[in-house]
């Protein structure tokens, strides 16, 4: 082995900013392979690692709601016992309506509330309305009106009505014609047009009132929500004496089961019954649900990113090799000279591999660099959305109903930083590929014979 | 050990391109002596050029032998070849062939990379080489910034670095105008008369083969005459 060399390291590097412009580009092009490389495993662990942690919170969340309303039973119709939607539409939207809802007789709940064990009841009549024609705005599009009774003992043990207030009040016992909105309605009512403050008057159905409050739950669909009396929901939906629900409230969890089968002993089938059991049932069957298809679009990412890393491997590989051939090529006469002067294959070899190394560690310092910077910004780029359920998430606050759960999706968005690890890996990466992409085309420098490289014959 | 420094005998090199053969040397015998300055002479297509492939192992003729220095090079594996190349000539080009990314200075270290010599060894060295072609003040040049005669005053130096026992010139004035020409002959006959170097020199102008000791013509392969 002969002695390190001023040669091999200097002409390597210099001939490789004798073309600037090409070597700029073949630079900066192992460097978005390389960039990709740290940015797409990042990115990956980050939506991993929040995906675990979000998915944790939620089952701690829902986990901490069922214990909160343990001695809770849901008192509903059984099937189809429907209403027509209420006779007025929405100014300007002559289609929209209040959906149909089956309902009971309100005096079954004060039937119910004379049964030994039972705390509280609290029958509720509401309906939801959607604006045609702005579906696109989902969720946003819609309007739910709930008629509650207007107790303050019952609303400070049960929390009746919505918990956080952020302008005016809650409604008062046995007032009428007023609201209490949630602060998701803004959008509702600005897009009809009626401006969204206390103090306003808005139109439900066929009916005005007096807006007193605005809460904000939270909770995406409970913001969505319109408190008014029951006794005023009644009138609105021309369903006097009629609920569409009755919470019922045990005095103790232990109590709950034989409640629930009085009830239902007491009215068969003409009720729906549901308790904590059924609703964990439910809940839990819609969380899974939600959870697997987290977990399925994880995985989807995942299968994304491997391809991606795979290509931009290949990519940066090809892009050395092609570089490294077409320097071979140019340089063949330099070869020539260089076996003249007696320099040996390996010789020959090892500087058209160390420009290849060079190559790799300069595209790869440039990738490190467009790695840990744009991260965030190629990994949005380059890997499918995954979304994570929001109903479960913030907790359950408003009159989020628990015997029909709802779930809806946000997009997830993760902090992607890549780690000290990965930055290293990939540098590696980088001039390994430097290296491998000019094997073969410094091996055919190396073949040349003198005299053919020097164009002798 | 043999008398010559460089040998030829019986070497013969045939080209074949498909089915056709070209005898390119036929039958060539040359004996140079340590300090002698041969020239050889000959048109275009004579065999100058393979003639001086084979006797500086580029390549291995068809049969016959070369002896540089006392060894057998036509016996020798491809591999080692390198270190005959590196230690035994000495290789001037008629377009001057300097790597255009190295220093004057640097050229003239290059061949010298190969053996273990110490940097500052080498470094000083190649200044002195270039010192002796009278170049020291340009050392820091790179091969565009100096003139065609100037750039093969480096390629001498650069043939010397490693002390060779031949050095061969192939049309080293080829690229120069006369006057220049002239200059370098004079330099490479310079180094034959004082520092006893072999030199063979291949050209077509019998004005510059003049200056040599020994002129030998090639003619169709064949070593014609020697005068």
């Amino acid at each position: 082995m002969e002695t390190n060399k001023m040669g091999v390291l200097k002409i390597a590097s210099r001939d490789i900013w004798r073309r600037k412009v090409r070597t700029f580009l073949v630079i900066l092009a192992l460097g978005l392979s390389i960039a990709i490389l740290i940015a797409i495993p990042a990115a990956t662990k980050a939506y991993s690692n929040s995906v675990e942690t979000a998915i944790e919170n939620q089952a701690s969340a829902y986990q901490s709601f069922i214990s909160l309303t343990a001695n809770e039973i849901i008192v509903e119709p059984p099937s189809a016992e429907n209403f027509q939607g209420g006779p007025g539409g929405v100014p300007g939207f002559p289609g929209a309506a209040f959906a149909n809802v089956r309902v009971i007789d309100e005096n079954i709940a004060e039937n119910i509330a004379s049964i030994p064990g039972v705390d509280a009841v609290v029958p509720q009549l509401q309906s939801t309305l959607r604006l045609q024609g702005l579906e696109n705005l989902e969720y946003r599009a819609r309007l739910t009106v709930v008629g509650i009774p207007l107790s303050s003992s019952l609303d400070e043990k049960y929390h009746v009505q919505p918990e956080n207030i952020v302008e005016g009040r809650k409604l008062n016992e046995n007032e009428s014609g007023s609201v209490l909105l949630g602060i998701g309605l803004e959008n509702y009512f600005n897009s009809i047009g009626v401006y969204f403050a206390v103090g306003q008057s808005v139109t439900l159905g066929n009916y005005s009132f007096l807006v007193v409050g605005i809460f904000n739950s939270g909770n995406l669909f409970a913001n969505q929500y319109a408190y008014v009396s029951l006794a005023d929901a009644q009138t609105m939906f021309d369903q006097s004496g009629k609920v569409s629900q009755i919470q019922v409230y045990a005095d103790s969890v232990d109590d709950v089961n034989n409640i629930a089968n009085e009830i239902v002993s007491a009215y068969g089938d003409n009720v729906s019954v549901t308790t904590q059991s059924d609703q964990l049932q439910r809940i839990t069957g819609l969380f899974q649900g939600t959870e697997n298809t987290t977990y399925s679009q994880l995985a989807q990412m995942n299968n994304v990113a491997s391809q991606e890393i795979l290509i931009a491997i290949i990519v940066g590989g090809l892009i050395v090799f092609l570089t490294m051939i077409y320097a071979v090529r140019e340089r063949t006469k330099e070869i020539g000279i260089f076996k003249a002067l007696g320099f040996t294959n390996w010789n020959i070899t090892s500087q058209f591999m160390l420009e290849g190394a060079i190559i790799g560690l300069v595209g790869g310092l440039i990738g490190v660099l467009i790695g840990s910077f744009g991260a965030p910004f190629l990994s949005s780029v380059l890997l499918p959305h995954v979304s994570l359920p929001t109903g479960f998430s913030g907790g359950f606050g408003g009159r989020f109903n628990p015997a029909s759960p709802q779930s809806t999706t946000q997009q997830l968005t993760v902090q992607v930083t890549p780690d000290a690890s990965l930055i290293l890996f990939s540098l590696g990466v980088a001039v390994v590929l430097g290296v491998v992409g000019s094997l073969y085309p410094s091996w055919w420098a190396s073949r040349k014979r003198p005299a053919e490289a020097l164009k002798y014959e | 050990m043999s008398e010559y420094v460089l040998e030829a005998k019986d070497v013969t090199k045939v080209y074949e391109t498909g089915e056709t053969k070209v005898m390119a040397l036929s039958d060539v015998d040359l004996q140079v002596e340590k300090g002698e300055f041969v020239s050889i002479m000959g048109p275009s297509g004579s065999g100058k050029t393979t003639l001086l492939v084979i006797l500086s192992c580029f390549d291995k003729p068809t049969s016959g032998q070369v002896i540089i220095d006392g060894v057998d090079a036509t016996k020798m594996r491809e591999a080692e070849l390198p270190k005959i190349r590196a230690e035994k000539i000495g290789f001037v080009f008629q377009n001057f062939n300097l790597i255009p990314t190295l220093s004057a200075l640097e050229n003239v270290e290059l061949p010298m990379e190969r053996g273990k010599i110490p940097k500052d060894k080498r470094r000083s060295r190649a200044l002195e080489l270039l010192e002796s072609v009278g170049l020291k003040d340009k050392a820091d040049r790179r091969p565009n910034k100096l003139s065609a005669g100037e750039q093969q005053r480096v390629a001498i130096a650069r043939a010397l670095a490693n002390g060779p026992a031949i050095i061969l010139a192939d049309e080293p004035t080829g690229n120069l105008d006369s006057k220049t020409g002239r200059e370098i002959i004079q330099l490479l006959r310079e180094l034959s008369r004082k520092e006893g170097r072999t030199i063979i020199l291949v050209t077509h102008d019998k004005q510059m083969a003049s200056l040599s000791n020994r002129m030998l013509s090639l003619r169709d392969g064949k070593l014609l005459k020697k005068t």
